[in-house]
């Protein structure tokens, strides 16, 4: 099945993903290790709602909520973190 | 009531306990709601009497004061999330919103059942918090005070609001997908009457804010009963973390009291002054405005806890933004008034005092947006009476207005008239009488929460409290009237006011399953539009 | 995909890919919403206490994390591939899919309760009993604390996740019309179970991997 065949490349690149998470670990990138990790953790959102919860295949209402929460997250992260890192 | 054969409705085709208590239609839910609250809109009122009557001297005589913190913490919970937060989308809203967009039911009739049930769950903690006691903290829960230092039942409280805000995202998410998926062919976008527009924005708000408040709950209750240490300094927490999390949802939470008030404004302005609303994209951009910058500006409530200055900064400019959309609004409706062909029956004065109060909390709201002036300000008086403007001379006018509006259609019965204006200037004039001088007060240093007061502030507080006593007749009188023409009102046609509305185009009370044939909307609306604006549908 | 003027007017409360499959996103908005504000938490802790949490993160078994991580997205690959199945008909393969996304789901619940039972018996559990010799041992408490709340917390929802996947591999199972009856049901599944896992594919490195090795 040609659909099972892109899961499993999916999965494979999750995989990857993972290491180099485990990988950058042990890297000296100090307080870029944070960034670092965020941002896999995010390209593994990202191939996990594109493909295996068929972003793609929603329609407009569908696809307004996952960007919907990623605003209210930001909001939330950022205001508040602005406060207590310019106390 | 008896119906001849030809008349069978929603309310009289099945009369049984079970088939109201197991009913899945959305306009037997609002019934069901609106019973809920009222039942607790009586506690939190009770409260309220309480303490206004405490505030007639200066002393604190009547009650202790420990328990004059219980009372008007009992009434903020109460009033905040058993009363306001669900009153207008659970009833009107719930009712409204299939009929308006040309629908049988909503999307998920069964969650709109569940939803309730656990609203009724969430409302009895409540009612144990209440019996048990109740809560000194304040409605805002306030750490380490609720967490570590007060002795009352705040877990019971918290559990309560904490069930209830699950009510609120079961009807966001059911409103939310109703919107988008059932409207009528021919009901488009930028066709839907503005009043579904503030409930969509208002169910965008319950999705987004309701969990972070149900975050906020779980952690104060793992806080106040394991000691866990976020919001305790002592323990290395920070206590305005506490105040961040519950405003991010709080703040929030007013634009969800107020933005369906606008919306019933919306409904009544152009109808009694038979206009069409003056620049409805703009209304509708403002409706999204609100619920978008709405969640921007929550720091406003933390100006001097402690929060950075920046923060203030950037808190304080943000929320003289969130009052542009506001003013837009007021500006077209407004608008939607000149030359038009204005009448004063209930539902207009109720519309035309939302405005004339909305305007004035709203603009009190800058004062306190302003920094300089809040610092003044923060915990006083000034800010209860700019809330209490927007909440009962906004939300609650609205409220009334919008009951009043469609009470034929959700009865088939008239309410009468006159009556109902009298009732309708009572309310209003007990409302100023009661938090006009608390503006005053405010501003002249009283302090909000305390039982005693200096001399010199009574006259004010005797005048604030015989408002309120006014204020109390003022709600007594619907509730007896309408009552009444529940069962001996004449009777409303179909469409008693004439309206243009697509609730109105059904039978009033309306069928069980809203209209007797599929809904097309728009042909006859086709030809003016198109024309108008070159729009296809 | 249906056009919106077929899918106007739908009839409520019949099963119906499109209204389900659109509520389940807005809730899975609400879920995004409360772990983020919980993350949040622990965001702010760690802004407030860096060095604590860097020495309390290292506390953790960063193995064990791993190969949860590994477990969870391995289960969401089953769960994709039991949605394709359910859609193309095969209820036994679509069960036994199911199945499998749910064991790995328990053994991840396994590994997770190992690692619970070996930090209880180090007294890293934050309760009175919390012992931890070294500098700031209340501020290595706070991040503990926030560790059981956000793991404990999403282990809930994956327990949810897993009872449901077990009642629909079981009825995939019994009944081969189900799919047919329930169009919607795995996919809907599906979707809350690849959120469990985002969580905690944002959990792992914020919790686990904390200043680096």
């Amino acid at each position: 099945m040609q659909g099972v065949k892109s899961d499993l490349f999916v999965f494979a690149g999750l995989l990857m993903l993972l290491i180099m998470t485990v990988v950058g670990s042990y890297w000296p990138l100090g307080e870029g290790l944070l960034i670092w990790s965020l941002a896999i953790s995010s390209l593994k959102a990202y191939l996990i709602i594109r493909f295996y919860m068929n972003f793609r295949a929603g329609d407009r209402a569908t696809k307004l909520f996952p960007y919907l929460a990623g605003v209210g997250l930001f909001i939330l992260l950022l205001l508040v973190s602005t406060d207590f890192l310019t106390r | 009531m008896n119906p001849s054969p030809m008349q069978t409705d929603y309310l009289n085709i099945e009369t049984s306990l079970k088939s109201w208590l197991l009913t899945r239609d959305h306009k037997r839910i609002a019934w069901l709601y609106l019973g809920a609250v009222l039942f607790f809109f009586v506690i939190g009122a009770i409260a309220a009497a309480m303490f206004r009557i405490e505030l007639l001297t200066p002393k604190g005589d009547f009650f202790s004061p420990d328990f004059y913190n219980r009372l008007f913490t009992i009434h903020g919970i109460v009033m905040v999330w058993f009363f306001l937060v669900p009153v207008i989308p659970a009833t009107l809203g719930n009712f409204l919103l299939p009929l308006m967009i040309g629908s049988k039911d909503l999307a998920f009739p069964t969650l709109n059942l569940v939803s309730w049930y656990v609203f009724v769950v969430g409302g009895l903690f409540t009612i144990w918090t209440v019996a048990a006691g109740g809560v000194d903290t304040g409605w805002t829960f306030y750490t380490p005070f609720s967490s570590v230092y007060s002795n009352s039942n705040t877990l019971t409280a918290a559990t309560g609001i904490f069930i209830t805000g699950f009510s609120s995202i079961m009807t966001g998410i059911n409103f939310i997908a109703t919107i988008h998926r059932m409207r009528a062919p021919g009901m488009s976008w930028l066709r839907l009457p503005v009043f579904v527009w503030t409930l969509y924005s208002t169910s965008l708000i319950f999705i987004l804010a309701t969990p972070v408040l149900s975050t906020v709950l779980i952690l104060l209750f793992l806080e106040t009963q394991f000691g866990m240490g976020f919001f305790n300094p002592v323990l290395g927490g920070d206590p305005l973390l506490f105040q961040h999390l519950f405003w991010f949802y709080s703040h929030p939470a007013v634009y969800i009291m107020v933005l369906p008030a606008m919306g019933i404004v919306s409904e009544i302005v152009p109808q009694f002054a038979r206009n069409k609303i003056f620049g409805y994209r703009f209304i509708v951009g403002a409706t999204l405005a609100i619920a978008v910058i709405g969640f921007l500006v929550w720091g406003h409530h933390m100006f001097v806890s402690g929060q950075s200055l920046y923060s203030n900064m950037i808190f304080s400019f943000l929320s003289f933004v969130v009052g542009v959309p506001s003013a837009i609004k007021v500006f077209n409706w407004t608008a939607t008034l000149y030359r038009g062909s204005i009448s004063f029956e209930a539902p207009m004065i109720y519309a035309l005092g939302f405005i004339f109060l909305f305007t004035i909390g709203g603009m009190s709201g800058l004062f306190l947006a302003t920094l300089s002036i809040d610092v003044h300000v923060h915990d006083t008086y000034f800010v209860v009476a700019h809330f209490h403007y927007i909440m009962v001379g906004g939300s609650i006018l609205a409220l009334l207005g919008g009951v009043h509006y469609w009470f034929p259609k959700v009865t088939g019965r008239l309410y009468p008239e006159r009556l109902a204006q009298g009732s309708a200037w009572l309310i209003i004039a007990g409302f100023n009488f009661t938090f006009f001088p608390q503006f005053i007060l405010g501003y002249m240093g009283m302090p909000r929460r305390y039982q005693s007061y200096p001399d010199r502030f009574q006259t004010l507080n005797v005048l604030s409290s015989a408002g309120a006593f006014i204020l109390a007749v003022g709600y007594l009188l619907p509730f007896l009237y309408l009552t009444w023409s529940l069962f001996k009102g004449a009777k409303s046609g179909p469409n008693p006011w004439n309206s243009d509305g697509l609730e109105w185009q059904t039978s009033s009370p309306p069928i069980k399953e809203n209209f007797a044939h599929a809904v097309t909307y728009g042909f006859r609306y086709l030809t003016e539009e198109a024309k108008s604006n070159g729009v296809e549908t | 995909m249906k056009t919106s003027a077929e899918r106007e007017g739908q009839e409520p409360d019949i099963p119906n890919d499109s209204n389900i499959n659109l509520g389940i996103w807005i809730f899975l908005l609400t879920e995004a919403m409360l772990f983020g504000a919980l993350i949040l938490c622990y965001s702010v802790m760690r802004i407030l206490h860096p060095a604590a949490f860097n020495t309390a993160s290292h506390l953790l078994d960063w193995k064990a994390g791993t190969l949860n991580t590994a477990i969870l997205l391995f289960s969401s690959f089953c769960m994709a591939v039991a949605v394709r199945a359910s859609g193309k008909g095969k209820s036994k393969g679509t069960s036994v899919l199911l199945l499998v996304s749910a064991s790995l789901g328990i053994l991840f619940l396994a590994v997770k309760g190992m690692e619970y039972h070996s930090e209880w018996l180090k007294y890293l559990f934050p309760n009175d009993e919390f012992t931890f010799a070294g500098p700031d041992s209340a501020f290595v408490k706070l991040f503990f604390n926030a560790y059981f709340i956000l793991t404990g917390l999403h282990a809930i929802h994956l327990t949810f996740g897993i009872l449901w996947l077990s009642g629909l591999g079981i009825a995939s199972w019994v009944s081969p019309q189900f799919h047919r009856r329930y169009p919607n049901a795995i996919d809907c599944a599906g979707l809350y179970w690849h959120f469990v896992d985002i969580v905690w594919v944002f959990l792992f490195p914020l919790l686990y991997l904390v200043g680096g090795s």
